[in-house]
């Protein structure tokens, strides 16, 4: 019997802070990728927090046939796909990628480093918010929490052949929307650039006065 | 370079070749600048999520966690109520936001939310759950000890036995969410100190030795989108949650598997689904469906469902069906009013509403009274003496869910 199912029995059995014990196990790796698939702390928590709520209501139900994880995690999302639709209704699903500001820090990092790192993040981080829901969720749940295609079938209660195209189609758009960002960010340094050589409006107003003078 | 093949390329780099597909790819890799471009973009895709950094929740989440399933069974008010003895916070509270809390924590939190919990259901029905149960009429109303209000008029009528009614044609179970797990005396958390959660995990909520013949049938009033997410949450399927009026009820693609099997199961789908489309035509404008789940999907998806709003569950009642026993409860028993008693032979249980409404003035000192009675139980940590609902077997139901009314969808 795996430590999960032990705790699962235990708190069945009437010992509640057996599933504190699940709680302490998975709300960091469910909340890391609620957060990259919702783009909100704050949405990340509230689901997050509601899947462990109600997986402790249920949990009686759960029939072991699958991880607690991968059920847990199917509880998550389909919180999600509600969560996300009300808010849409209500307006505020306005995203603050000022939200994602508590990123923890490697402390042998220089500013330099960081920063460039956190440019490269940033990049990233916009062309997530481009792709579609459902293809955003598959990515996340393959690149950052490293599920299996199974897993992830599972989960999203996809079959198997639609999980593969999808995230194969998830990693085209993301190349290109980066792709996309490259070039935008190449365009607006040229523009710099020239901007740089062009006279500046106090040396132009300088030179509008003195042809005014030579009219005179 | 086709879609399909390019789909490859995200096979090879997730490592789900075989090995011969492998040794194709990547010839055609070295081969092929193309390809391989493709293929180096996918990487760096990939690359660069994995990269991204992980990001960390502020708070331990346990207390959250144990506010928001207190919350979902109607807790939440009593939870409030004990927040000066137990500096219990609201969730999203700076002050809860301090720390992670201890699992001693949690399991206190549970177990005096809980308490607290049994005194305020006991004592304080919603009135939309009378107003549920008003509806019954002229059905009968029953309620099971420990469930509804007590007023000092029927707590007598709870003291002296109830007479033995006709056995009823149907009942109608319309739980209280909370209530009835959460009335589970203390003795029977098997845990000291008061009622934990854990064991309200175990919902009696259908009782398969109750449960006759004739198709079962849930009206909900919720959302289609929430519905469907209680039902899939327990992997009931249905074939679409479209529309299906009156004489138009669907059969789930499980029933209709069932043509390979043997006949006389056949003539009785066939006799049950007569029985579904002659209610589903009763039902008229409102939205219907059929379903077919165990008894312990049913009862999981029943328990979210009531969560967030009213259900109503009918069924007829088998021949020789067992008496309903409450457990033997520390503290009185407290019934609710017989006003509704008729002959036709129905029960009702008001099932709360999602939100517990804090309780009227007069409800605290009740609550304490029950809750105190409860505690003492707990120190006298009495064994369990009642039976245990017999476990959900394999038998599948066949159950019409109505959502009564449909309620509009947010989106």
């Amino acid at each position: 019997m795996n430590d999960d199912s032990q705790l699962i029995d235990q708190t069945l059995q009437g010992d509640s802070t057996a599933f504190a014990g699940l709680v302490g196990k998975y709300q960091l790796r469910l909340f890391n990728s609620l957060f990259h698939v919702t783009g909100s702390r704050e949405d990340a928590e509230d689901v997050g927090q509601e899947a462990l709520a109600q997986a402790y209501l249920k949990l009686a139900s759960f029939q072991k046939k699958s991880t607690f994880y991968t059920w847990l995690y199917r509880i998550a999302f389909n919180l999600w796909v509600s969560h996300r639709r009300k808010r849409r209704v209500e307006n505020v699903l306005a995203q603050s990628r000022e939200d994602r500001g508590n990123e923890a820090v490697d402390p042998g990092e220089g500013p330099a480093e960081r920063m460039l790192r956190e440019e490269r993040a940033a990049a990233v981080y916009a062309a997530l918010d481009t792709l579609d829901d459902d293809y955003r969720a598959i990515l996340v749940l393959r690149e950052i929490d490293g599920c299996r295609y199974e897993r992830i079938s599972e989960i999203l209660e996809l079959p198997l052949g639609t999980v593969r195209s999808r995230l194969h189609r998830a990693r085209c758009q993301l190349a290109h929307q980066l792709q996309l960002a490259h070039q935008l960010q190449e365009v607006q340094a040229e523009n710099l650039t020239e901007a740089s050589q062009r006279p500046t409006e106090t040396e132009a107003s300088a030179v509008r006065e003195r042809a005014r003078e030579t009219t005179h | 370079m086709n879609a399909i093949f390019e789909e490859i390329l995200s096979d090879y780099l997730d490592e789900r070749l075989t090995p011969e597909e492998r040794i194709e790819i990547e010839r055609r890799l070295a081969l092929e600048p193309e390809l391989r471009s493709a293929c180096d973009a996918l990487r760096a895709v990939r690359h660069a999520v994995q990269e991204l950094p992980t990001v960390e929740p502020t708070t331990d989440w346990t207390e959250s966690v144990v506010h928001r399933a207190a919350g979902r069974e109607g807790l939440q008010p009593a939870v409030d109520q004990v927040r000066p003895a137990h500096t219990v916070l609201p969730v999203g509270s700076p002050a809860s936001r301090s720390g992670p809390s201890s699992p001693w924590r949690f399991w206190a939190l549970a177990a005096v939310a809980g308490t607290l919990l049994i005194g305020v259901v006991w004592l304080r029905p919603k009135s939309s759950d009378r107003r549920l149960a008003e509806e019954a009429q002229p059905s009968r109303v029953f309620s099971e000890p420990g469930r509804e209000l007590a007023t000092a008029e029927n707590a007598t009528v709870a003291a002296a036995p109830q007479p033995e009614a006709t056995k009823p044609a149907t009942e109608t179970l319309l739980d209280r969410t909370a209530s009835r797990d959460a009335a589970t005396p203390v003795g029977d958390s098997g845990a000291a100190g008061g009622l934990v959660f854990g064991k309200r995990s175990r919902p009696a909520m259908l009782d398969r030795d109750r449960i006759g013949d004739e198709p079962v049938t849930i009206r909900v009033a919720l959302p289609t989108r929430t519905v469907q997410i209680a039902l899939n949450n327990q992997q009931i399927r249905i074939d679409s949650l479209g529309k299906a009026r009156s004489n138009d009820v669907r059969r789930s693609p499980v029933a209709e598997d069932r043509s390979s099997v043997a006949e006389d199961e056949d003539r009785s789908s066939v006799a049950e689904d007569k029985v579904l489309s002659s209610r589903a035509a009763d039902v008229g404008g409102e939205t219907s469906y059929v379903v077919e789940a165990t008894l312990e999907q049913l009862n999981a998806a029943l328990l979210e469902l009531a969560a967030q709003g009213s259900v109503r569950v009918e069924y007829e009642l088998a021949k020789n069906a067992p008496k309903k026993e409450s457990p033997a409860r520390p503290a009185q028993r407290i019934s609710s009013t017989n006003r509704s008693r008729s002959a036709t032979g129905t029960e009702r249980i008001a099932r709360s509403s999602r939100t517990a409404k804090p309780a009227p003035a007069g409800a605290s000192e009740d609550a304490a009274v029950a809750s105190e009675r409860l505690r003492e139980g707990g120190r006298q940590q009495q064994p369990d003496a009642s039976p245990r609902p017999a476990d959900s077997g394999p038998r599948r139901l066949r159950v019409l869910l109505i959502l009564d009314p449909p309620v509009p969808e947010n989106d």
